[in-house]
């Protein structure tokens, strides 16, 4: 025999009251309690899921226990590894330092020594499409740790006529090199045709590698100088300068604002103009 | 008066809950588990490109030291605290970004450091070079070169210089392009141990004839 339901309901006058002017002063607020899993349904023998989270009761001394810091200092180091890997693939700012881009970047680095600010795209596309004409950031072949910033004026295939620099010194062009020398300049060769010379002031760009040089001619270390850049050193692209709190725009070419002497190219017929296959 | 009786889990009640009433997340699970992968990836990212990892290698050219018998391929363990050839020394391994190919790494022994004197072997054996024997001190037509490795650049070869594509092929490496140092090899598990630096690594088998 089941036992009887009560009668009544208790009272609610029975409860004790509280009074409004407490010597306890107010009192805490309460924590909202967790419902009791009570079920005798025989598909949920432990009582039905509780999908709800339970608020956790405020903390009273804020940032000083050492849950609160542990979460601010596990924000904090997402944060700068967020940032990291933003910088290793997708864009980062620098300034350009010197004058050897001048009439495109920084062109008043030497009299006022203003930089201009550049924005340097690391994601695979701006990778895959790197071709004459683009701007590019790459570690110096000579100086491990320093990174230098040109323009590519010839990619693998091209004939290159440098206007300066070692291609044009007989006595380098014509001294034993190693075999397979990657600096453009051939070997000679007792089998060719009209003569087996190597030919003083041509370069041909090696697979694998781009040419490089800064706009501003009379100032620039460039692929003159240390020859071709292998595409592994290459860094990034610079696609945006930021030169005043108005002019945020595209890198352009302002080689033609200045008379001088430039290295001529002859496009090899490895890849066409447009179709950027180089990657880096 | 006997005391009410209790249904008996089964396992298929269990199986007809979990069928039938799928555990789906809640919007905050999700965000927070979504979080999560994506910080271990980033975590991973940066240990892996910044500290060190392991790494697998393919290729005969490092044969004394690294054993290579086609699949499975060897394990080694690398540092990167040594990028862009910070603390290298002459005899060390690194794995560098391939000059000329791009998109491919390598792994080779550094002879020379920048200002210092290489004497360079022509690289690999021709048709004319196949009757020649090594115990004849005459197994290739070598020629000698003495070679000056450039500023910022190393010399690098492989351990098994008959069957190695190193900088007799493209040249000094810009130290750039190092990414990290091979420390040890993990597998195959029987050879495990931590490559010592110097260059009379290999175990006795090539030792005579590594040409410097």
């Amino acid at each position: 025999m089941p036992p009887k339901p009560p009668l009544r309901a208790a009272r609610v006058s029975s409860l004790p009251k509280i009074k409004a002017n407490s010597t306890r002063g107010p009192s805490k607020p309460a924590r909202p309690a967790i419902p009791k899993p009570s079920s005798a349904y025989p598909s949920e023998p432990h009582g039905p899921r509780i999908t709800q989270r339970v608020p956790p009761p405020p903390s009273r001394d804020g940032a000083h226990n050492f849950r609160t810091a542990g979460r601010y200092i596990g924000t904090g180091l997402l944060t700068i590894a967020l940032m990291i890997t933003t910088r290793d693939y997708f864009v980062s700012m620098d300034t350009v330092v010197g004058s050897s881009m001048a009439p495109t970047l920084s062109p008043f680095a030497h009299e006022r020594d203003e930089q201009d600010w550049i924005l340097i795209r690391r994601d695979i596309w701006a990778r895959q499409s790197v071709n004459r004409g683009d701007v590019v950031t790459f570690w110096k072949p000579h100086k491990p740790n320093e990174t230098s910033i040109k323009r590519v004026v010839a990619i693998a295939g091209d004939i290159v006529y440098p206007h300066r620099g070692y291609a044009l010194d007989p006595a380098i062009v014509h001294a034993e090199r190693l075999a397979g020398g990657w600096d453009g300049l051939g070997q000679p060769d007792p089998n060719a045709i009209g003569g087996e010379e190597v030919e003083v002031g041509k370069v041909v760009v090696p697979v694998g590698h781009v040419w490089v040089e800064g706009d501003n001619w009379r100032k620039s270390y460039d692929s003159c100088d240390f020859g071709p850049v292998c595409l592994g050193l290459l860094d990034g692209k610079a696609t945006w300068v930021w030169r005043d709190w108005l002019r945020f725009r595209e890198v352009g070419d302002e080689r033609k604002k200045v008379k001088g002497h430039w290295t001529r190219v002859v496009p090899g017929g490895a890849r066409r103009e447009g179709s950027g296959l180089a990657e880096f | 008066m006997p005391p009410p009786r209790t249904p008996i889990p089964s396992l298929f009640s269990r199986l007809r809950t979990a069928t039938s009433q799928p555990h789906r997340p809640d919007s905050t699970t999700l965000h927070r588990s979504v979080k999560h992968v994506i910080a271990g990836g980033i975590f991973t990212h940066i240990f892996i490109s910044y500290i060190g990892g392991v790494s697998f290698t393919h290729g005969i050219s490092m044969v004394p030291t690294i054993p290579y018998s086609g699949q499975p391929a060897p394990f080694i363990i690398y540092s990167n605290l040594h990028r862009r050839g910070r603390n290298i020394q002459v005899g060390d391994m690194v794995i560098f970004k391939h000059p000329t190919r791009s998109g491919q790494t390598a792994l080779k022994r550094v002879i020379g450091l920048p200002g210092d004197y290489v004497s360079v072997v022509s690289g690999a054996r021709d048709e004319g070079d196949l009757g020649k024997k090594a115990e004849d001190g005459d197994w290739a037509n070598v020629k000698n070169q003495a070679f000056r490795v450039p500023e910022g650049h190393c010399w690098v070869a492989g351990d098994n210089l008959d069957w190695s594509r190193d900088s007799r092929v493209h040249g000094p490496v810009p130290l750039a392009l190092v990414q990290s140092k091979a420390v040890g090899l993990l597998f195959p598990w029987r050879e495990r141990r931590w490559f010592k630096n110097g260059l009379g690594d290999s175990n006795g088998v090539g030792k005579e004839q590594v040409i410097l």
